[in-house]
This record gives C-alpha cells, sequence and structure tokens, in this order.
C-alpha cells in the first residue's frame, strides 16, 4: 500500500518470462506516482496519529492493571431473567430487521437512478450519488436524533434511522453491482423491443438480486451491532438496557448484555448463510464448502458479485426471464423456471421471511397514523437543523474533527496488521486448508461481532477517558470489517492463475505472491481506505462514550437541542469522508 | 510496478504499526498512590448545560490552575458520570467534577478520590440546590408529582442526584410505584427540562438554575413555558474531587486554589476574565467540603434502594 510500487525495476529481480520482448512492467506513469504518494501521505498521517495519540506498549502496559480490575468487576456475569431477555432481544430484532427492509425498498430505486446504466440523465445520477453519500455520512445516531423529533420515542425512530441511514450502503453496493452487470440480457430485451422498465425487471433486477440480499443481509448484521448506538440514545432495546447498565457502573448486567449481543450476531451469521444458500442456488456461498481449487463461483459479500449469468452462457440462471429463442421457433420455450423442489423452497422461504419483515414491523410500531402524524412534524425538524450554526465554537470544532481524524487514522493503522493477516489466513485458496481458513473466518467474525460501541466502553473503563480508547476500538473493530473484505477479495481472485502455478509445481507461497496478491492488492487497497471511510464514521460516534474527538460535541449539540451545531459537525464529517471517498476511486482507477 | 517488491512492501506497511507502538511513553496515569506530581492535570467534566461554550466557561478556572500550580491543565470533556468514575478509576483523570451522586458511587465503588470543594452559586448562598419536579406551562392535568402516574417522564440521567435519585425518592413518597410511569433518559438538565417544554414529556426533572434561570437567560424558554410542581430538600452541591495518586502537597494546594481563589471575584480581580464571563459555569465559586457532607445523598439512596447507589458493590 505505498508508492515502492510505482518504483521502474532498477534490477530485473523478476524471473524472466517467456523470450518476448514485450515490456512486463508498466512503466510508472504520473497517476500512478500521484496516487501512490496520496497513499504514502495517508500512510505517513497514521503513523504520525499513532504516535501522537501516545498509543504504544507503555499505555497499554499501563492499562493492563485496569483491565484486570475490570474483568473482575463484569463477573460473574448477571443475565436478566429470561423472558425479559428475550423481549428485549425480539424488542430488538425487530427493529433492526425491520429498518434493514426499509433500507432494501428505499435502496433499489436510487440505486437504479445512482448506477451508470440505469440512470434517467446525468444530473439525476449525481443526485442520487448525494443521496447515497449523504446518508452514509449523516451517522445514524443523528437521524435517530433527528427521528425522535418527529416520531417520539418508540420503535419507529430506530426503524427510520437505520433504514435511512443503511441506504448509504445498501444503495451504493447495489449501484454498483448495477454497473457490474453483463449487459447481454438487456441488450438482448431492448433488441426485443422491451421498454426501460421492463429491461430493469427483466434483465437488470434478477442478476442484481443476489447482491442485493447479500448486501441486505450483511447491513443486518451491521445494523443489530448499531442498535447497541442507537440504545444510547434511548432507541429501546437490548441497547438502552445496555446503556442503563453502563451508566449505572453495573458491569455484570452490562457485559452480560453485550455477550447476548455477540450470540446473536453469530446466530444472524449462520442463518443469512442458510438463506443465501437457499434462496441463491445459482451462487455458491462460501469457498468453505468446496475443495477451493474447483471453487468457480465468487462469494457474493460486501463487495458485489458478478452475477452467475457471466459465467453460465447460454445458461441463464433460473429467475431471469430471458426471451429465449434460439432461432428455432419450432418449440415455444418455456420462459418462467419450472416448479421443482428448489422453487419451491425458496418461495417457502422468501413467503417466512415476508412473514418476519411484517412482524417485525408490526413489533416496532410502524403504523401509518404514526407515518401521518409523522409527515406533520417532518418539515418543522429539518427547520431546527437548518441553517448550520456554530453557536461561536467554530474553532473547538476543527480541533475536535482533528482529533477525531487522528482516532480513526490511527485505529486503521492499529487494525491493519492483524487484519491483513488474519484476512490471508482465513482466504480458502491461500492457506488451502479449509480447517484452517474456516477457523480463522470464526476469529473474524469473533471480532465483528463485538459492537464497537462495546469495544469502547470497555477501553474507556481499561485505559480512561480520551482518544486512545476510541483509536484501539476502532482498530479493534478493524479487524473484523477488514479482516473479512480482505478474505473475501483474495478468495475472489480468478483461479485461472493460480491453476496455472500449480500445474507448474508452485508451492503455496508461490502460488500466494505470485498469482493471488498481485491480482487481490488493489481491491483490499480499496478496502482499506473504505475501512478508513467507515472508521471516520464511527470515531464520531464514539464521543458518545468519552472517547473525544467531534462526536462529542455533535452529542451534547444534540442533547442540548442546538441542532444547527449537529448539521455543522456532520457536513465537516461528511468533507472529510468526501474526501477519502475521492481519493479512494481516484486510487481504484489508477490500479485497477 | 515490480512485482517482488510488492509483498515485501505490503510487509513492511503492516509491520510498520507495530513497530511504532512498541516505543513511547504511556498515554495512561500511572497508578502509583499519593506519590505523584505530574507535568499535565486532566480535568474531567460534564457539561451540564450549553456543550458547545464549555471551554470558554472553564477558561479561567483553567488558566488559575495552570498559574497557580505551574502545570498544564487538559479538560476532558464527558457525556456522563459513569465515564467520570472511570477516568479518575483508571488515573486518567486528576481532576473531576463530580455531582453529589456520582461522587458518592464513585467513593463507594473504590475509587480514589478525595473531595476538595463543592460549588456555590451566589456569593455567600447556600451550597446546595434543589431538583424541580416541572410539566408544561399550560398542562392542567399535573399539579403534583401524584399526578406524573402513567405519564412519560423525563430524567437527566441515571446517576444525577437532582435529576434521578431524589426525583425517584419523591416520586416513592408520592406513592409511584416503579413503572407506574415511563422513564426517559434526557441525558441532561437542559434537555430534561427542554423536553418537557417541548412536549416530548408529558412531565419531568431538573434543576432549579436550569430552570429558573440558565435556560431564560440563553433564551430558549420563556418565564411561564415550565411550571414547576415539586421541590426536593435541599441537595448537597457538586464537588470537586482530586485522585488520591496525587502528592499530599499537590492535592492541598489544589484544595487552596480551589476554596480561595476559585471564584469570580478573584478571578475578576485578577484580569483573568470579564464580567459575567467569571461565573464558572454560571457559579460563582467553591466553597470548603468534606465526606460528612454527603451523607444526606446516601440516606435518599438507602430509601430509593437503587441499584446505581450499589455501584460497584
Amino acid at each position: 500500500m505505498s508508492a515502492i510500487d510505482q518504483r521502474p525495476p532498477l534490477t530485473p529481480t523478476a524471473e524472466p518470462g517467456p523470450t518476448t520482448a514485450r515490456r512486463t512492467l508498466a512503466r510508472p506513469s504520473v497517476p500512478g506516482v500521484a496516487a501512490g504518494l496520496a497513499l504514502l501521505i495517508c500512510l505517513a498521517s497514521g503513523v504520525w496519529a499513532i504516535t501522537g495519540l501516545r498509543l504504544n506498549i507503555a499505555t497499554l502496559v499501563d492499562s493492563a492493571g485496569n483491565a484486570v480490575d475490570f474483568s473482575s468487576r463484569m463477573l460473574p456475569l448477571d443475565f436478566p431473567p429470561a423472558p425479559e431477555l428475550l423481549g428485549l432481544l425480539w424488542q430488538t430484532l425487530a427493529v433492526v430487521i425491520a429498518g434493514t427492509a426499509l433500507s432494501v425498498v428505499l435502496s433499489v430505486p436510487v440505486a437504479l437512478l445512482a448506477a451508470r446504466n440505469t440512470t434517467l440523465n446525468t444530473p439525476c445520477r449525481v443526485m442520487a450519488r448525494a443521496v447515497i453519500v449523504l446518508c452514509r455520512a449523516v451517522p445514524d445516531v443523528v437521524f435517530a436524533i433527528a427521528a425522535f423529533r418527529v416520531f417520539g420515542l418508540g420503535g419507529m425512530t430506530g426503524v427510520v434511522a437505520l433504514g435511512v441511514h443503511s441506504v448509504g450502503m445498501v444503495g451504493k453496493l447495489t449501484a454498483d453491482a448495477v454497473e457490474q452487470i453483463d449487459e447481454g440480457p438487456r441488450t438482448a430485451l431492448r433488441a426485443a423491443g422491451a421498454g426501460r422498465l421492463q429491461q430493469i425487471t427483466g434483465a437488470v433486477l434478477p442478476q442484481v438480486l443476489p447482491s442485493l440480499v447479500a448486501t441486505a443481509l450483511h447491513r443486518l448484521d451491521i445494523n443489530l451491532r448499531v442498535s447497541v448506538v442507537l440504545g444510547f440514545v434511548g432507541v429501546g432495546g437490548i441497547g438502552y438496557s445496555l446503556a442503563t447498565a453502563v451508566n449505572r457502573l453495573d458491569y455484570q448486567r452490562a457485559m452480560a448484555l453485550a455477550l447476548v449481543v455477540l450470540l446473536t450476531c453469530f446466530a444472524f451469521e449462520s442463518v443469512s448463510g442458510a438463506v443465501r444458500r437457499t434462496l441463491l442456488p445459482e451462487v455458491t456461498t462460501r469457498s468453505r464448502h468446496s475443495r477451493w481449487r474447483g471453487w468457480a463461483a465468487r462469494n457474493p459479500g460486501v463487495k458485489a458479485a458478478p452475477p452467475a449469468v457471466a459465467r453460465a452462457p447460454g445458461h441463464p440462471p433460473a429467475g431471469t426471464a430471458v426471451a429465449g429463442d434460439d432461432g428455432t421457433a419450432a418449440v415455444r420455450p418455456r420462459t418462467s423456471p419450472p416448479w421443482n423442489g428448489a422453487r419451491v423452497r425458496r418461495t417457502v422461504w422468501l413467503a417466512l421471511a415476508l412473514a418476519l419483515v411484517v412482524a417485525s414491523a408490526v413489533r416496532s410500531g410502524v403504523s401509518w397514523q404514526a407515518l401521518t402524524r409523522a409527515t406533520g412534524s417532518f418539515l418543522p425538524t429539518l427547520g431546527d437543523f437548518l441553517p448550520p450554526g456554530t453557536a461561536g465554537t467554530g474553532g473547538t470544532l476543527l480541533d475536535d474533527l482533528w482529533v477525531t481524524l487522528q482516532i480513526s487514522l490511527a485505529g486503521t493503522l492499529v487494525g491493519l496488521v492483524p487484519a491483513v493477516l488474519l484476512g490471508v489466513l482465513a482466504a480458502g485458496n491461500v492457506v488451502g486448508s479449509p480447517r484452517v481458513a474456516r477457523f480463522f473466518r470464526t476469529v473474524i467474525l469473533c471480532v465483528r461481532g463485538v459492537p464497537e460501541l462495546i469495544l469502547a466502553i470497555v477501553l474507556v473503563v481499561v485505559t480512561g477517558l480520551g482518544p486512545v480508547a476510541g483509536a484501539l476500538a476502532l482498530g479493534i473493530g478493524s479487524i473484523g470489517l477488514l479482516g473479512k473484505l480482505v478474505a473475501d477479495s483474495l478468495e475472489e481472485v480468478e483461479p485461472g492463475p493460480v491453476r496455472a502455478l500449480l500445474a507448474t509445481g508452485a508451492r503455496r507461497r508461490q502460488v500466494f505472491f505470485g498469482a493471488i496478491l498481485p491480482r487481490a492488492w488493489p481491491a483490499v487497497l480499496g478496502h482499506v481506505l473504505y475501512q478508513l471511510d467507515v472508521n471516520i464514521r464511527s470515531a464520531t460516534l464514539l464521543g458518545i462514550v468519552g472517547a473525544g474527538g467531534i462526536g462529542y460535541d455533535l452529542l451534547n449539540a444534540a442533547r442540548v437541542l442546538e441542532f444547527g451545531v449537529v448539521t455543522t459537525v456532520v457536513l465537516m464529517v461528511l468533507a472529510v469522508v468526501l474526501l477519502v471517498e475521492g481519493l479512494a476511486v481516484w486510487v481504484r482507477k489508477v490500479y485497477a | 510496478m515490480s512485482r517482488p517488491l510488492r509483498p515485501s512492501a505490503l510487509a513492511a506497511a503492516t509491520l510498520l504499526p507495530l513497530v511504532l507502538t512498541a516505543c513511547g511513553s504511556s498515554a495512561a496515569g500511572d497508578s502509583s498512590s499519593g506519590k505523584e506530581d505530574p507535568s499535565t492535570l486532566t480535568m474531567a467534566i460534564i457539561p451540564s448545560e450549553d456543550a458547545n461554550s464549555t471551554a470558554q466557561h472553564y477558561k479561567p478556572l483553567v488558566k488559575l490552575i495552570e498559574d497557580e500550580t505551574g502545570k498544564k491543565v487538559v479538560l476532558q470533556k464527558a457525556t456522563n458520570y459513569a465515564a467520570v468514575i472511570e477516568a479518575q478509576r483508571a488515573h486518567k483523570a486528576q481532576i473531576a467534577v463530580y455531582g453529589p451522586l456520582s461522587y458518592v458511587v464513585a467513593k463507594k465503588s473504590g475509587v480514589g478520590v478525595e473531595p476538595i470543594a463543592r460549588q456555590l452559586l451566589t456569593k455567600g448562598g447556600t451550597p446546595g440546590y434543589w431538583s424541580y419536579g416541572i410539566t408544561r406551562g399550560g398542562n392542567k392535568d399535573i399539579s403534583g408529582l401524584s399526578d406524573f402516574k402513567s405519564h412519560k417522564v423525563c430524567f437527566v440521567d441515571e446517576n444525577s442526584t437532582s435529576g434521578y435519585l431524589y426525583p425517584r425518592a419523591g416520586l416513592k413518597k408520592a406513592g409511584l410505584k416503579d413503572g407506574s410511569y415511563s422513564k426517559v433518559m434526557a441525558g441532561g438538565h437542559d434537555a430534561s427540562a427542554l423536553s418537557v417544554a417541548h412536549g416530548d414529556c408529558d412531565a419531568g426533572f431538573a434543576d432549579n438554575t436550569m430552570v429558573d434561570q440558565l435556560l431564560i437567560q440563553k433564551g430558549k424558554l420563556k418565564k411561564g413555558d415550565l411550571k414547576v410542581v415539586w421541590k426536593s430538600p435541599l441537595i448537597p452541591s457538586s464537588p470537586v474531587g482530586v485522585s488520591t495518586d496525587l502528592s499530599g502537597t499537590l492535592r492541598r494546594q489544589l484544595t487552596d486554589v480551589f476554596t480561595k481563589k476559585a471564584n469570580a471575584d478573584y478571578l475578576k480581580s485578577k484580569g483573568y476574565c470579564e464580567g459575567d464571563g467569571c461565573f464558572i459555569y454560571g457559579y460563582w465559586g467553591y466553597v470548603p467540603v468534606k465526606d460528612s457532607d454527603y451523607q444526606t445523598v446516601r440516606d435518599v439512596c438507602a430509601t430509593t434502594g437503587d441499584p446505581q447507589c450499589k455501584a460497584g458493590s
């Protein structure tokens, strides 16, 4: 992840390839060098942030005693009685499921408008992309604060906050997936005279569905963890009970609830795997279910996978209504898939999923009355947040933004090492042994299951108030997300070159450095920048537990109803996130 | 792009943080007790009013402590008392501005803290304050605590003395059981009062200064927006606690600074500030304090039996 890659080779260290006069290395280009420099600057800032925050062994050693002390205070864990616990769990799950469902409903049209190949026109596309970025940049807590003013206390607030904020991720990834579709079926439909909407429903959405489902399930996971944060601003459920427990220093209860959240995350993960396999038989989910060498289909993880259509020309996947006409008009081919066992199973699951969503919506108090009541107070609420103001604290805000940036840079860098290591070990096509890969996948999953906020709380207790706790929490949190992304993109490397190297008798390490890493590293780099982006937004929220930075100003401004300041903070964070995003896009473009 | 370099570059980049974190001095304080004389003092505070001008409010006081002790003072803002208690427990905050209840809880849960001064609102006044039960100005349904039944009630935070503990004791006395009203934690006295005024809560609690003066001075509320339907017994005012990690000399020095010099008159005479800017967060200054001043809080704790009173025990 540095400019070193841009250097022209001084001595040809590479094995000379087959005897051709063709230059095997790209000449260093101006954009390439510039991107490398930009990345170097990022790295340097990260290094500087780590030293600036005095995030070092000495600090950790000093905190070790506090950690021991803390563990003695959280044991024995104190679980609430089962009925109460199940009630809390259902309350939380309902908000999470309904919120995620809402985000999917909102995301599909936005994504179609934001994708280059399905948008109406350029202004439209820019608008849609802006909406997506805005949803991502505004923390869910801010949406929750705004939704409170509209819906008052209750599940509805949580549903709307999660739903709108999630559009930032679901919409973005869906739009990316739409841009990556195979245009063949669409062209065929257009040739047959299909209108724009027919093309979209007939050729675009079926191709995007696998990645949409995968994204939605992944977001469900994230939202489950985010719901803990919402508890801190008063959305009922496990998070709220956890927040109250923490506030009265009842760590036995707090950590018990944290453990419940953790276990729920694991349960989610296995359920979502099962759902993916049931709904999307044409997409093999995890490589770990097959020997990696014969593994062709990709796991549609966070990055939208190209659809299976592209892999099997001439075999339209189930569910794609291709105007099948192979030139022989003798037999009228069947245009819809047959009702075989698999389709029946899929339909049953789909019905169950829908029922669950409806039940969740009901439990969260989503109702027309609430919505109609809300329409009246929507504009005044918006008025509360405008115009952006600083309440005479522009300087403080800038200082704190700086701290937030430091926290996120340091956190990303701290998480990078273990994340890349674990990610490599969790990639089935690198380690070769499915058991090892599965083990490390589980390790990553364990880390990911811990909501960053809980980490931050623990770390604030252990290292005291301040940015160190925030940076460490983000660092640990990064391992979960970045590790997963790294593993996924390593596994998504085309098997061709890997097989070729294996065929020539290369060792596993040689295969990794020769065929996997060179193809995966631009993606990995993109993920690192994405992680930085995520961390900037998370760092904003860690202020809630005293981890310093601009999040503190945001939450406090909300607390004292200075909504103009909230808007200012959001805009500042937005500007930074956009910068990182721009950098990521540019780097990907340069290196792709 | 030189292929063979790539892995090593990656390895170098990933190892960097490890190397970095391996050296340097600690950001966490040592936990050696009673001997410390650090060059920097961290002061943990909860801004209970207008968040965004905290630094301004405390600036004269911070400057005063810096001048008197010759040390740098860093303000560490927290959103709730739990964070302040933990900061002092983790030896991260040498000075902490507690509420009466959070001080009691900190002490009880084994934090090494010694009270050195307590707040005084007006010169020569009583070092204490009251909790008000409030509802919206025009609300005819609620005229006392017993009317809070089955309404949405705004409290401040579970470790707030006037925003939770005394109100709960009051409600208990008025015959309202737990669960006969719905609890909302607003997060601050101002937020609680404003939520009631805006109708987000039917009734609520906040301290008298917030209701009678601060919000009106700031133009957030007009007189008559809120109706006071209950007043608590006098609550001893908020203490400043210093960590027992600090050397005895330094603790005595800080006690002197707070009780003799940290007040609007002295700050003004020394030119630290002007006019109303000399009021430390709206308070005139500090007076001496002893642990037994908070016995009444412990007694109220005993009557409500709230779990946060038992923290850490």
